[in-house]
């Protein structure tokens, strides 16, 4: 357990404390250091409350989140948060500077380092999303993609050791969104960054290390999407899988497992060979 | 609506654009000292002229800077016919009551429209060459020293700022609810001035939810990003003052001294 | 009645800034016949939402003219004239649920109808009609449009629209930021409008599978002006223009790109939705 990043423990929360009905109940789960972990439902679930607690906007009614070991309260908040990025859902609602590198540097003014510093992150996060060129644009004028890479250089600035990212992607189109997964995949790569997703595309979830479905509140399943993919729903579940079961019901016989579109391609191909 | 985008920053290219924004705060208002201290023809003359090479050098048209006055033309004019009406001077023209028209009286009402219009055009001027950003960089630096009478300054600039860069969102946010209600049918600038108003009322309850939400989805942000209100940041954006603000600020003050100088002389 | 939509020559001019103007729509001539279901794409800033704009007159045209149904949309068309267009153009925009404002769904909903001066009890009656027309009950009427869920929002505020009772139906961006099973609903009702009342529909979207599931025609927009307009299996054949518009393609049909750069030839025919690929893969003795 000593690589534990995150740690959730009976966690609960309601929104009016009179009413009986808890948002989230007992909730317990550990995301391990340099792991990726999804965190799905339907709307109503409970996930987004679970991102406003993680990033302590919320405070739990009972039970307690530890970020590195520390408890998650109003004495370790600060010092959790220049360790931990977080990232919402609408673009065009997080600006807080006026040029994208204003914006990228704000994180960094309030960890007041000094200004070559900051020179040098802003400038290596701009390259590492590629936005380096867009540096004094206003971001208010850039497409829905860019203005994401500029939230998430915003983030690596701080060099954070956590990433959480609420609903982060869902109001992009498909092609940007491929674009960015391909860019958090590299961010993971070096092992040292823990990132969480929250979020309803399948796609994002089916690069996570594991997925945590949430449903009414409770934890229904924890497990690779492997093991989690095969249960969901049709409007849930990713192409590779969808084609899949189509493929099933019109009575062919595929293996009775998730397979990614790799594998997928794979085993058609050579089920070409076998017959 | 249009009104509130008079004097907003136009991006041209000309040295008033590329100077410090301290070197125009500090010259905009050594001039409007000047300005409300100069009581003659001469002196106001040659600070028309050189409002008029301020316009030239910013390369922005005057028509946009006296689309800037426009507004406040009402006013100006109103507070120039009173001076007028109630001054009494050596001689008079016209006389009724406690209302007189004298050569003075005239000469005060000049006056007193010249010193309006000739301050809103120097500030238009800063507003339309400066970026509202940098301008907020150049007074929260300007008004420093005030930190050591306990003035927020920091909150003060950062509130600024942010008020700032939320003007243009506010803008477009009305003409998207604008254009929301009329695909509905309801129209704006026709019928009685009371249905102009009434058409408006439905126009103001999703700005204010809006522009709720918005806080606190940015409240958030900046909570999460690390913003405390009591904390020393650093700042990102750094003034540079370079060796054309001071030859420009030499070239104000000469002119100052030269208005002055004219002023006494001609009087 | 027919309600063709034609632009003649049209061009059409956004402000970006006290002194500045983008062109937004350049020399656009195009014929949309009644009845069509169209999805408008094309990168950020090609001019999609102006399209749309120009067909309901909130953006009228610099240079030549919009005809719908006999009436015309020119530089100086009149306010009332307007009014009638937006009446037989219904359009909702990008995010339409965060334009509610009214204490309650049914108020809401009225707001249209009362303004081209509907009676009351008309528009109440109205109101029932559209919530059950987008798939929701009456019993939401009285409740507080802010107390509903995503989804259902997005529909009360479509329903505002369709209370105008429009024969054209332009849309920005129906599905962004919604969840499948939301996205899925208001795609369902869009169906619903064009084949059962004939509604002629354009949508703008940037996701190829909504044009792939639920799109008849494409209008393919750059730098102001319409690149393409045909059937959406046309587009994606022409893998030319799909690569020099930076086109995305639907998940059937990259993955079958994929697979067939695999096994190194062509499938017999495109696939656009997953049955079609399935069926095509299984034809094709690939499963």
């Amino acid at each position: 357990m000593g690589d534990a990043v995150i740690e959730v423990k009976d966690l609960s929360f309601r929104y009016n404390k009179s009413e009986e009905k808890a948002v989230l109940s007992s909730l317990s789960f550990t995301v391990n250091k340099g792991e990726w972990i999804a965190i799905v439902g339907p709307n109503g679930s409970g996930k987004s409350t679970l991102a406003n607690l993680l990033c302590g906007l919320l405070k739990p009614d009972q039970g307690t989140i530890y970020i590195k070991g520390k408890p998650l309260n109003d004495e370790t908040i600060w010092e959790i948060r220049e360790k931990m990025g977080v990232i919402f859902q609408n673009p065009d609602h997080q600006f807080i500077g006026t040029t994208v590198q204003d914006d990228v540097a704000f994180s960094l003014e309030n960890m007041n380092l000094p200004y070559e510093e900051m020179q040098r992150r802003v400038d290596r996060a701009l390259r590492q999303v590629g936005m380096a060129e867009y540096r004094e644009k206003d971001p208010s004028y850039l497409s829905g993609g860019q203005k994401r890479r500029v939230s998430i250089a915003g983030i690596l600035a701080m060099e954070p050791e956590i990433i959480i990212f609420d609903e982060a992607f869902t109001m992009l189109d498909p092609k940007s969104r491929r674009e960015l997964f391909s860019l958090l995949k590299e961010m993971q790569a070096s092992g040292q960054l823990t990132m969480v997703s929250i979020t309803h595309d399948m796609e994002e979830a089916a690069l996570a290390d594991r997925i945590i479905v949430l449903n009414k509140g409770k934890i229904s399943r924890i497990g690779t999407p492997g093991e989690v993919f095969p249960e969901t729903t049709e409007l849930l579940a990713p192409f590779s899988e969808r084609l899949r079961r189509l493929l099933i019901q019109k009575g062919r016989r595929l293996p009775d497992k998730y397979m990614t579109e790799t594998e997928l391609i794979e085993w058609l191909w050579k089920y070409n060979f076998t017959t | 609506m249009n009104y509130l985008l008079l004097g907003r920053y136009i991006p041209v290219t000309s040295i008033l654009h590329k100077l410090d924004p301290r070197t125009k705060l500090i010259s905009a208002v050594l001039f409007i000292i000047l300005i409300v201290n100069v009581n003659n023809g001469a002196a106001f003359l040659a600070l028309w002229g050189i409002a008029f090479l301020v316009m030239y050098i910013s390369r922005i048209p005057p028509r946009v800077y006296f689309r800037g006055i426009k507004p406040i033309l009402w006013f100006i004019i109103l507070t120039a016919i009173l001076q007028m009406l109630f001054t009494t001077g050596t001689k008079t023209f016209f006389q009724w009551r406690m209302i007189t028209i004298s050569d003075y009286g005239i000469e005060r009402g000049l006056f007193i429209f010249f010193r309006f219009t000739l301050i809103t055009l120097l500030s238009i001027a800063v507003t339309l060459t400066t970026k509202p950003i940098d301008l907020t960089d150049g007074l929260s630096f300007l008004l420093k020293p005030f930190q050591y009478l306990k003035v927020p300054v920091n909150e003060l600039s950062i509130t600024l700022a942010i008020a700032f860069r939320f003007i243009p969102n506010l803008l477009d946010e009305t003409q998207k609810v604008m254009d929301a209600q009329r695909i509905r049918g309801n129209e704006f600038g026709v019928g009685s001035p009371l249905q102009q108003m009434k058409a408006l009322v439905p126009v103001f309850l999703p700005i204010f939810a809006s522009t709720l939400q918005r806080s606190e989805e940015l409240a958030n942000v900046m909570d999460v990003r690390g913003f405390r209100a009591d904390q020393k940041r650093s700042s990102f954006r750094q003034l540079q003052w370079k060796k054309m603000d001071t030859l420009s600020l030499c070239i104000v003050i000469v002119f100052i001294i030269w208005i002055r100088w004219l002023n006494i002389h001609f009087n | 009645m027919v309600m063709e939509i034609q632009f003649h020559n049209v061009t059409a001019d956004y402000k970006t800034g006290p002194l500045k103007k983008t062109r937004a729509l350049n020399d656009v001539t195009l014929s949309i016949p009644s009845g069509d279901m169209i999805a408008i794409v094309g990168q950020t800033g090609a001019g999609k939402s102006s399209l749309l704009k120009t067909m309901n007159g909130l953006l009228l045209p610099a240079e030549g003219f919009v005809a719908i149904g006999g009436m015309k949309i020119h530089h100086q068309t009149d306010k009332l004239t307007l009014k009638r267009v937006r009446k037989k153009v219904g359009m909702v925009l990008q995010f339409p649920e965060s334009q509610l404002f009214a204490e309650n769904v049914e108020k809401d909903i009225c707001f249209g109808p009362l303004n081209y001066g509907v009676p009351l009890a008309e528009a109440r009656k109205l109101a029932r009609k559209t919530l059950q027309l987008v798939g929701l009950s009456a019993d939401i009427l009285s409740k507080s449009p802010f107390s509903l869920s995503g989804g259902e929002k997005r529909r009360v505020a479509i329903a505002g629209i369709l209370a105008l009772e429009p024969e054209i139906l332009v849309l920005d961006e129906p599905g962004v930021g919604l969840d499948p099973e939301g996205k899925e609903e208001i795609f369902q009702l869009l169906t619903k409008l064009n084949r059962e009342k004939g509604m002629t529909i354009l949508f703008v979207t940037h996701d190829m599978n909504e044009v792939a599931r639920y799109a008849e025609n494409v209008i393919v927009m750059q730098n102001g002006r319409v690149i393409f307009y045909g059937k959406k299996h046309d587009l994606f054949l022409n893998q030319e223009l799909i690569q020099m518009m930076h086109l995305d393609l639907p998940d059937a049909l990259r993955f079958q790109r994929l697979f067939e750069k695999k096994i190194g030839k062509p499938l017999p025919k495109i696939c656009l939705t997953e049955e079609e690929l399935a069926d095509v893969l299984i034809e094709a003795g690939y499963a």
